[in-house]
C-alpha cells in the first residue's frame, strides 16, 4: 500500500502552491460572490497554464493528465481558501466533450479552457431538490423545430449573478417519465426572458432564483440527445467526485481555529485540547476518504459510495470544527464577521447543497450495504 | 406528584404566547436585520405593562409575584418569536431579583417599580470583564470609598442592554487584599451617571436586536447608598443570582428550539419529494422524534429547577443541569430543523437561519456549558464522603 503522490505529482503540487502565493488573500472559497472579479482573474491565470484542462484529452487542447492532478490542484486551492473548482471546466466541459456537437465543442471548449466563460448550474427547482427527477421547467420545441421555448423556475443557483452562461436541466418529455424526460441546454444568461433574482443566505452571500419566461434556446444549444440528460448529468457528476469535497478545506478550518484558540490564550485548556484531538482525527478521516475517492477513480472503480461517505464525513467535519470554537473560543468567536462565526455560518450549507446528508446516507445504505428500499 | 401547571401559570403562559404571536413574531425578522430600536423598546414597554419584567417580584414593589415557573414559561413563549426580546426580559427580571434579594427597603422601593413598570426600558447585569468571564472572581473593576461616595474605575464587557438599561447592577473589587471572590461588592449604577460611558453595541452573530455593550467606568462617582447588600459580600450574590438567570436562559433556548422544530414539523407535512410528503420518510420522522424528546426532557429539567427555586430550596445544581441540557439540545434542534428545510433552511427568507444564529449564544452566556459541568460535577463530588 502506498498513499503517497509520485515525484511528478509532488512537483506539480509545489508549482500550484507557488502559483497560489499570489492568491492567498482572495478568500473566495467560503464566499465567492463578493470577490468574483478576483476569482475570475485567478481562473484566467490558471487558464494561461492550461490548468483548467488538466485531465482533458489533448485533442481538445488538454494536458491529458490523470485525476490526481486535478485533485492536487483543487485541494491546494481549497486549502488556500481561494475558490471552489468551477463548473465550466468540469461538469460542462466534460459533458460537451462526451456528448456535445462539433459546433458546441468549437464554441465553448477553447473559452472554457482559458477561463473566459463561466456557467451556473440550473438543476434544482422549488419543488425539486433531493428529488431532482421531478423537476418541471418545460422546454418545448417550437413548431418550426428551430428553438426550444423554456418556461419555469430554478432555485438556489450558486453564483448565477456573476456567471455568463446557464447549464439548464429541463423537461422535454412527460412529467411521469421523471429522469427519462429531461434534456440539457446551454443558454447565454443575457437571453431575453431570463431573470436572476437573489436569495440572501445566512452567510451574507447569496443564492439565486432563475426564472424562464418564454426563453428561446436554439436547438443547436441542446447538449446530447433529447430526453437523454439523466445519463449525462450522472456521468458528469461521476467525473467530478474527486474534487467536489477536497479535504484541504477542513485541514485549513482546523488550522485557522487552532490559531484562533491560541490567540485567545486557550491553547492549554484541557477541555479544548481534548476536543481538538477529536477534530484532528475527523480531519484525517476526511483526508483518507478524499484519497479513497481519488483512488477509486484512478482505478476506474465506481466511486459513488466512496464519494457519498466522503461527503457525509467531510461536511459534518466542516460544521463540527467551527461549532467547537463557538463553544469554547470565548464570546469574540460570536462577533459578526470574525472567523469562527463566519466559517460556522458558511458551513451550514455543506450538509445540504450538492445532495443532503440524508440522501448520502441512503446512497450508502442502498448501494454499499445492499439494504433494499 | 403533580406535574400540571396552576391556573395562574397557564394564564401567564397564554398571555406571553399571545403577545409573542401578535406583537413579536411579525417584527422579529425585521429586528434581526435592521435592529429597529423603536419597535424593540416599544415591545419591552408593553411587556412591562403585562407584568413580564418582574414576574418573580413581590406585588408591593410592582411585580407580578407569579413565581419562577411562570417566569420560565413566559420566557419560553417570548423566545419562540423573538430571542432578543426574551433575553432582555430575562436579564431585566434577574436584575430585579438581585435587588429584591439583597437590596434595602429604600433601594427596593426606588428601583423595583421602575424596572417592573417599564419606566426603565431594561435592567443591566454588569459582571463580565475582558479577563474575567468564566471566572468573574478575577475581576479588576475597583470601587474605592471617598467620603460619602464610591468611585468606580474599570470596564465591563458584553453587557446586555447596555445602551438602554435604566440601572445596572455592577460588581467591583472593594478589598484589594482579600482572596479572589472575597473582596467584591455589588453596586447600583444608574444609566447616565457621569463617569459611565457605554460603548457601541457589538455586531453579533445572533440576537442582534438586543444590544450588548462595554461599560467604561472612569472615576464614576456613586453615593454610599448605591452599595447593594453587604460590603465584600457581592460575589456570593452574583453566583447565586446567576443560577436563577440560568433558568431564564435555558427557558429561552427551549423556546427557540421549539420554534425551529415546530416550523420544520409543519414543513415536513407540506413539502413533497419523490412523490410523497417528507413526513413519510422514517429518517426524518426519527429525527423529529429525537429532537422533541430532548426538548421535552429539557422542559422538565427547567420546571424542576424552577420548582426548587420557588420552594426556597437549593437549586444551583438543578439550574445548571437544566441550562446545560436545554441549551445544548436547543442548538441541536435548530440545526436539525434547518437541515430539514434543505436549501430553504439556508436562505434568509425562512426563519431557520435566524433561529440557528440566535440559539448559538445560549450555551455560552450566563455560564458556558463547561462551567455548568464544573458546577454540576463539583456539587456531585462534594457529596462523596
Ligand atoms: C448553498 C447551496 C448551493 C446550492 N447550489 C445549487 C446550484 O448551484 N444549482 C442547483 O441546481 N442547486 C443548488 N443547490 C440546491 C441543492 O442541490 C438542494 O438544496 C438540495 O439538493 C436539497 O434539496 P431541497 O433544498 O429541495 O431539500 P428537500 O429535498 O426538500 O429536502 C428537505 C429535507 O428532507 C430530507 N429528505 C429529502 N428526501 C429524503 C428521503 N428520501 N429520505 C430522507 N430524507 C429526505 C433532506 O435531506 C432534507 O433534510 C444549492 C443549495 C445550497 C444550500
Ligand atoms: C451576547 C452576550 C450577552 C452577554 N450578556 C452579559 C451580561 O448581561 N452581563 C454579563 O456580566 N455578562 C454578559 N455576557 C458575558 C458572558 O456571560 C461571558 O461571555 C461568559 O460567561 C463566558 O466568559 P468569557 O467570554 O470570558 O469566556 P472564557 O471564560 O474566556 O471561556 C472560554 C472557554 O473556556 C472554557 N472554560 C473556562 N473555564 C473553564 C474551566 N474551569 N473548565 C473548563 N472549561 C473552561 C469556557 O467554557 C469557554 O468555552 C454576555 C455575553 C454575550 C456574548
Amino acid at each position: 500500500m502506498n498513499i503517497n503522490f509520485s515525484k511528478q505529482e509532488l512537483a506539480f503540487q509545489t508549482e500550484v502552491r507557488e502559483f497560489l502565493q499570489d492568491y492567498n488573500d482572495i478568500d473566495g472559497f467560503l464566499s465567492q460572490g463578493p470577490v468574483w472579479p478576483q476569482v475570475r482573474a485567478m481562473f484566467s491565470a490558471m487558464g494561461e497554464r492550461n490548468w483548467l484542462a488538466l485531465t482533458w484529452p489533448e485533442e481538445y487542447g488538454g494536458m491529458g493528465k490523470g485525476h490526481s492532478y486535478e485533485y492536487i490542484l483543487w485541494n491546494e486551492v481549497a486549502y488556500a481558501r481561494a475558490a471552489r473548482n468551477p463548473l465550466s471546466s468540469g461538469v460542462v466541459a466534460k459533458s460537451i466533450m462526451r456528448y456535445g456537437s462539433d459546433e458546441q465543442k468549437q464554441t465553448f471548449l477553447p473559452k472554457i479552457r482559458t477561463g473566459e466563460v463561466h456557467f451556473s448550474l440550473c438543476y434544482s427547482e422549488p419543488e425539486a431538490g433531493s428529488d431532482l427527477a421531478g423537476l418541471r421547467t418545460k422546454a418545448q420545441l417550437n413548431d418550426a423545430g428551430t428553438h426550444y421555448v423554456l418556461n419555469g423556475q430554478k432555485c438556489w443557483q450558486s453564483y448565477a449573478q456573476d456567471m455568463d452562461f446557464l447549464w439548464i436541466l429541463a423537461r422535454t418529455g412527460k412529467q411521469e417519465d421523471r429522469g427519462r424526460g429531461l434534456s440539457l441546454f446551454i443558454c447565454d444568461k443575457q437571453t431575453a426572458g431570463i431573470t436572476v433574482s437573489p436569495l440572501p443566505t445566512v452567510d451574507d452571500d447569496q443564492l439565486n432564483e432563475v426564472f424562464f419566461d418564454n426563453v428561446e434556446v436554439p436547438v443547436a444549444q441542446r447538449v446530447g440527445p433529447e430526453n437523454g440528460a439523466w445519463a449525462i448529468i450522472g456521468e458528469a457528476l461521476a467525473d467530478e467526485r474527486h474534487i467536489q469535497f477536497p479535504p484541504g478545506r477542513v485541514r485549513r478550518d482546523l488550522e485557522e481555529m487552532v490559531d484562533w484558540l491560541n490567540a485567545q490564550g486557550l491553547g492549554d485548556d484541557p477541555v479544548i485540547r481534548e476536543r481538538m484531538a477529536h477534530l484532528v482525527s475527523k480531519v484525517m478521516e476526511a483526508e483518507i476518504l478524499g484519497l479513497r475517492v481519488l483512488e477509486a477513480m484512478e482505478k476506474g472503480r465506481n466511486a459513488t459510495v466512496d464519494a457519498a461517505m466522503n461527503k457525509i464525513v467531510h461536511t459534518l467535519t466542516c460544521q463540527d470544527i467551527p461549532r467547537m470554537v463557538l463553544d469554547y473560543g470565548g464570546p469574540e468567536a460570536l462577533v459578526n464577521g470574525y472567523r469562527p462565526e463566519q466559517i460556522w455560518r458558511q458551513s451550514i450549507m455543506e450538509t445540504i447543497g450538492g445532495g443532503t446528508s440524508e440522501i448520502m446516507r441512503s446512497v450508502v445504505s442502498r448501494q454499499a450495504l445492499g439494504l433494499k428500499g | 406528584m403533580d406535574l400540571s401547571l396552576s391556573e395562574e401559570q397557564i394564564m401567564i403562559q397564554d398571555m406571553a404566547r399571545k403577545f409573542a404571536r401578535e406583537e413579536l413574531a411579525p417584527v422579529a425578522e425585521q429586528l434581526d436585520h435592521s435592529g429597529n430600536e423603536e419597535a424593540f423598546l416599544g415591545n419591552l414597554k408593553k411587556l412591562a405593562e403585562l407584568g413580564c419584567m418582574g414576574l418573580n417580584i413581590q406585588s408591593q414593589y410592582g411585580g407580578g409575584a407569579a413565581g419562577v415557573i411562570a417566569f420560565s414559561l413566559a420566557i419560553t413563549e417570548l423566545a419562540k418569536a423573538c430571542a432578543s426580546t426574551a433575553v432582555t426580559t430575562s436579564v431585566t427580571n434577574m436584575v430585579a431579583e438581585v435587588i429584591q434579594a439583597i437590596g434595602n427597603e429604600e433601594q427596593k422601593q426606588h428601583y423595583l417599580p421602575k424596572l417592573c413598570s417599564g419606566e426603565y426600558a431594561a435592567g443591566g447585569f454588569g459582571l463580565t470583564e475582558s479577563s474575567a468571564g468564566s471566572d468573574p472572581s478575577r475581576m479588576k473593576t475597583r470601587a474605592v470609598r471617598d467620603g460619602d461616595d464610591w468611585i468606580l474605575n474599570g470596564n465591563k464587557i458584553y453587557i446586555t442592554s447596555g445602551t438602554y438599561a435604566g440601572v445596572f447592577v455592577v460588581w467591583a473589587v472593594t478589598d484589594n487584599d482579600a482572596k479572589p471572590g472575597k473582596g467584591i461588592s455589588c453596586f447600583l449604577v444608574e444609566g447616565g451617571t457621569p463617569g459611565l460611558t457605554i460603548g457601541k453595541p457589538e455586531d453579533k452573530m445572533g440576537q442582534k436586536a438586543s444590544h450588548t455593550n462595554t461599560l467604561f467606568f472612569e472615576d464614576c462617582r456613586i453615593p454610599a447608598s448605591a452599595l447593594l447588600g453587604k460590603e465584600n459580600d457581592g460575589f456570593r450574590v452574583a453566583v447565586g443570582e446567576l443560577a436563577g438567570g440560568r433558568i431564564g436562559i435555558g427557558s429561552l433556548a427551549l423556546g427557540v428550539g421549539l420554534a425551529a422544530m415546530d416550523y420544520a414539523k409543519q414543513y415536513l407535512t407540506e413539502r413533497e419529494q419523490f412523490g410523497q410528503k417528507l413526513a413519510n420518510f422514517q429518517a426524518l420522522q426519527f429525527m423529529l422524534a429525537d429532537r422533541y424528546t430532548e426538548l421535552e426532557a429539557a422542559r422538565l429539567l427547567l420546571m424542576q429547577a424552577a420548582y426548587e427555586k420557588e420552594q426556597g430550596n437549593y437549586f444551583g445544581t438543578a439550574a445548571s443541569m437544566a441550562k446545560l441540557f436545554a441549551t445544548e439540545k436547543a442548538n441541536d434542534a435548530c440545526y436539525t430543523a434547518l437541515q430539514m428545510l434543505g436549501g430553504n433552511g439556508y436562505i434568509k427568507e425562512y426563519p431557520l437561519e435566524r433561529y440557528a444564529r440566535d440559539v448559538r449564544i445560549t450555551s455560552i452566556y450566563e455560564g458556558t456549558s463547561e462551567i455548568q459541568r464544573v458546577i454540576i460535577s463539583r456539587d456531585l463530588l462534594r457529596t462523596v464522603s
